[in-house]
């Protein structure tokens, strides 16, 4: 057997042993971390698609966070949204039968209950998750509603709905009449109008119809953006026969509207929503 | 006499075998000296009269010169690869392991995990610090892996300066050589012991460079560098190298054949006769440990931070930048656009387009520039081959800024104006069949609260990036090193949601807008990172041309480690041939030794034959 100098065959001997010591440190790291290779370079040609398949997980993991945060919201959404229905229908039911009583509070039995639900209600708009009122829409940092004494009370320079109320109902009630003017603009004719232009205050002209017969005609509502909206209600044509009807719409400051039906009658003194026909339609328009 | 002569003979043999035996012996004791050649003993006869006896001739080297020529060559090569491998390897390390939290694509991945459960939930300040520290640790990561691409290329600047150290010793030590052996005209012991020497110093200069070895006339030997220019000569002093490290080396600082203009060093080659040559402008060092360093300083690590660079640049102006579309003007058969300018920071472009009276179309950048020095710039634009480029210096009000245009576009049938404050109109010119298709204005935000989901979410030092061109180079250039979180939003965390002074605490407007760029927002990226053709640009979105670089890097990482392994085999084959053709051979100098001491015992056996015949001659 020859005898070699290190330099020779053993050296490239010595290389490969030191090769297949590195391969197998890399395979017991494999072994080990579970992981192909700890750079880039060892995960072979398809090392982009880790990054792009990386990138994925995070947002398909984002998402998870996100619907799982989403859900509780919903959850709890859905319990105070049930909350709020139940106390509309128990105030609802125990409204239909009971007796109108008022005891030493000044109030009746349903009034306190409706108050107390009333607050249940405010409660359940103000729930939270975490830090957020979820009924609060763009701002989950304020309350949603504000506290059942705040409404009704108010606080401070804020008016309460009390208040409000009282001024509404003296403010639309000025003259008794809805802030109505009623004036005769020729001897047999009758003018209803709004006391201002654009008020908001007091009852709305919505129209006016009728079924006058002997020559009686309606008009209106005219009047914007000029003068107030007013109708005329004109009887110089003739006289009503007994049984003929006006009706006259309005648009309540709540939102709803409600009809007023007049109806000719030749009886003195009328009943209620009747006119009597007088004996010239001067008189009838009076009468009106 | 002829006794006489048989004994001098005899004699002679006997000097003969004792100077091999030497020579064998030193090749036996020399057996694993590295580059030792072995050596042997010639031996003549000689003949006087009548007598013939023997002589010994020079010590030659059983030297393969074919074979050592190719291994020089290879050792530059095989050195190049290691140490191209050995800095692709640290680089590697730069991107941080695949998968680990530390990785720069989870990092970002992070970041825009976080702003997406901020769109869920805007209102959360926890949900707000979070993204804000994602966004820190990553612009930490990208500041971390620049500054460890410049210590490479630091540490790759240090290294040139010991090679070339290095090589200097060894060209000097070869021209010294060169001149004793020239003086010896035998080859005695002392000589072939100082061509070994000299063989040892040509390897270890092929280690550090791409050298070429000619052999000349009285052992000379002259050595080129591979483009020709000569290193060492015979009977002249070594040529010398010298470099000029540089301490603190950035991103911008850059190699240039220009010495004032270069911020490296560069490697200077003085020859005997005085003439000084850039060794690196002629490209004349391509191969050996020096080449891997100079390739990997001047082009593979500004490249690798060009990525990042080019990365932190796209994702800053993704979310900061506002374009704003010109509307259409028409009055008197001029017809074209108008856009507000107002906004426009240094870097920001207006975008035109139009078709000439040829039908042709064309696209026109007009950069904002407030330098005016660096103009003109370069055109077509590096990103996209086919628009043209022209700066244009804002710092001189509208006036100046409608007149430079007019000069500069004129020709193209365009006619600009400035119909009121900082509003700009481009419009075809008086009796000139252009037609002007877009003018768009693209503005950075500087504020948090502009009333726009853009805002200046990272920030370059103190200041808004927005990709100016300044006199020391394109802002971009180490905008990864530099790149940082807006302090502003460090302080209020609450900017990433309020985008004007009433933006309700629970509007998702800006924290969307954030997630879809980021995740979804495609922007064109400079073939300047060697990522896309200089033709068709890499276009796509942050996280694909994060997986291109991490791709490419990886694979130019993995083609380095192969390269030095088949390197090493050639090498390896080489040596071994060599060894084999030059090396020593214990057996074959064991047989010698036999038949030395053979040769030595029969000598010695004349001269008792000669006493014999002595003494019977004086007994007769």
């Amino acid at each position: 057997m020859s005898i070699q100098g290190v330099s020779g065959i053993s050296s490239s001997m010595i290389g490969s042993l030191v090769d297949l010591n590195n391969q197998l440190n890399d395979l017991q790291q494999e072994l080990g971390t579970g992981q192909k290779s700890q750079t880039y370079a060892g995960l072979g040609v398809q090392r982009g698609l880790t990054v792009g398949l990386q990138s994925q997980l995070a947002a398909i993991g984002g998402f998870d966070d996100t619907i799982t945060a989403v859900g509780t919201q919903l959850s709890v959404a859905q319990t105070a949204l049930q909350g709020i229905a139940t106390s509309a229908d128990t105030v609802k039911q125990s409204a239909i039968n009971s007796p109108f009583k008022i005891d030493q509070t000044g109030q009746t039995t349903d009034q306190q209950s409706a108050q107390g639900q009333l607050d249940q209600m405010l409660g359940a708009l103000n729930t939270q998750v975490g830090n957020n009122y979820i009924f609060s829409g763009m701002s989950p940092d304020k309350p949603s509603v504000a506290s059942l004494s705040q409404i009704l009370n108010g606080s401070g320079t804020a008016a309460g709905f009390k208040q409000v109320l009282s001024e509404r109902q003296q403010a639309d009630g000025v003259g008794a009449q809805g802030r109505l003017l009623i004036t005769s603009p020729g001897a047999s004719q009758v003018a209803i109008a709004e006391d201002a232009l654009n008020s908001p205050f007091g009852l709305k002209l919505a129209g006016v119809t009728s079924s006058l017969t002997g020559g009686g005609t309606v008009s209106g509502p005219s009047g914007p953006p000029v003068n107030p909206n007013s109708i005329t209600v004109d009887f110089s044509g003739g006289n009503p026969s007994p049984g003929d009807t006006v009706k006259l719409a309005f648009n309540l400051p709540d939102g709803s509207t409600q009809d007023l039906t007049l109806t000719a009658t030749s009886s003195s003194p009328p009943g209620a929503g009747q006119f009597t026909i007088g004996a010239t339609t001067a008189q009838t328009a009076t009468n009106f | 006499m002829s006794l006489t002569q048989a004994l001098n003979a005899a004699t002679a043999g006997l000097n003969v075998t004792q100077q091999a035996l030497s020579v064998t012996a030193g090749n036996v004791a020399n057996a694993q000296t590295p580059g030792y050649v072995r050596k042997s003993l010639e031996q003549q006869e000689s003949a006087a009269g009548t007598s013939i006896s023997v002589v010994t001739g020079a010590i030659t080297r059983s030297l393969n010169a074919l074979v050592q020529s190719q291994l020089q060559t290879q050792t530059s090569g095989a050195s190049y690869a290691t140490k191209l491998s050995q800095i692709y390897q640290q680089l590697q390390n730069v991107y941080g392991t695949p998968g680990s939290p530390s990785a720069l694509d989870t990092l970002f991945n992070n970041f825009t995990s976080a702003l997406q459960s901020l769109q869920s939930n805007p209102s959360s300040s926890t949900a707000q610090s979070n993204a804000i520290n994602a966004a820190q640790v990553l612009t930490q990561q990208l500041n971390q892996a620049s500054d460890g691409i410049q210590t490479l290329r630091e540490s790759a600047e240090q290294g040139i300066s010991t090679d070339v150290q290095a090589a200097n010793n060894a060209l000097k030590q070869i021209a010294s050589i060169n001149a004793q052996v020239t003086n010896t005209s035998s080859a005695d012991a002392a000589t072939t012991s100082l061509l070994d020497q000299r063989d040892q110093d040509v390897s270890q200069l092929a280690q550090l460079m791409d050298i070429k070895v000619v052999q000349g006339q009285n052992n000379q030997i002259y050595v080129y560098t591979s483009s020709g220019t000569q290193l060492v000569g015979a009977g002249q002093a070594a040529a010398q190298l010298a470099f000029n490290p540089q301490g603190a080396i950035t991103a911008s600082t850059l190699w240039n054949a220009d010495p004032t203009k270069s911020g490296v060093g560069t490697i200077t080659l003085t020859t005997p006769g005085g003439t000084p040559i850039d060794l690196i402008a002629t490209g004349a060092i391509q191969s050996g440990e020096i080449g891997a360093y100079l390739q990997m300083r001047d082009s593979i690590l500004p490249q690798a931070q060009t990525q990042l660079d080019q990365f932190a640049a796209n994702m800053s102006q993704a979310l900061s930048d506002v374009t704003t579309q010109g509307t259409a003007v028409s009055s008197a058969g001029q017809n074209g656009f108008s856009v507000d300018t107002a906004g426009m920071q240094p870097g920001n472009a207006l975008q035109l387009a139009y078709t000439d009276s040829l039908n042709v179309k064309h696209t026109v950048s007009l950069v904002d520039v407030n330098n005016p020095s660096v103009l003109p710039l370069p055109s077509p634009s590096a990103t996209n081959p086919n628009e043209q480029v022209i700066g244009i210096n804002f710092s001189g009000g509208m006036a100046s800024v409608v007149s430079q245009l007019n000069t500069a576009l004129a020709s193209a049938g365009l006619q600009f104006s400035n119909p009121s404050g900082t509003t700009l109109q481009a419009v075809n010119a008086v009796a000139s069949t252009t037609t002007v298709n877009s003018l768009s204005a693209t503005a950075t935000m500087t504020s948090l609260t502009s009333g726009n989901s853009q805002l200046p979410l990272f920030v370059d030092g103190n200041a808004v990036y927005s990709g100016a061109i300044n006199p020391t180079g394109p802002e971009q250039v180490g905008f990864a090193q530099r790149i940082s979180v807006n302090p502003a939003l460090l302080a209020s965390p609450n900017g990433l949601v309020a985008f004007s002074a009433g933006t309700a605490s629970g509007d998702p407007t800006r924290p969307t807008f954030l997630y879809r760029q980021l995740a979804n927002g495609s922007s064109v990226f400079s073939p300047a990172t060697g990522i896309g053709g200089t033709s068709s640009p890499f276009s796509g979105t942050l996280s694909s041309f994060l997986g291109q670089v991490m791709g490419q890097q990886g694979q130019a990482a993995a083609n380095a480690s192969n390269l030095q392994q088949g390197q090493q085999v050639v090498l390896n084959s080489l040596q071994q041939r060599m060894d084999t053709d030059s090396g020593v051979n214990i057996d074959t100098e064991m047989t010698k030794l036999l038949s030395l001491q053979n040769t030595y015992a029969a000598n010695a056996r004349v001269f008792s034959v000669v006493q014999q015949m002595y003494q019977t001659l004086l007994q007769m």
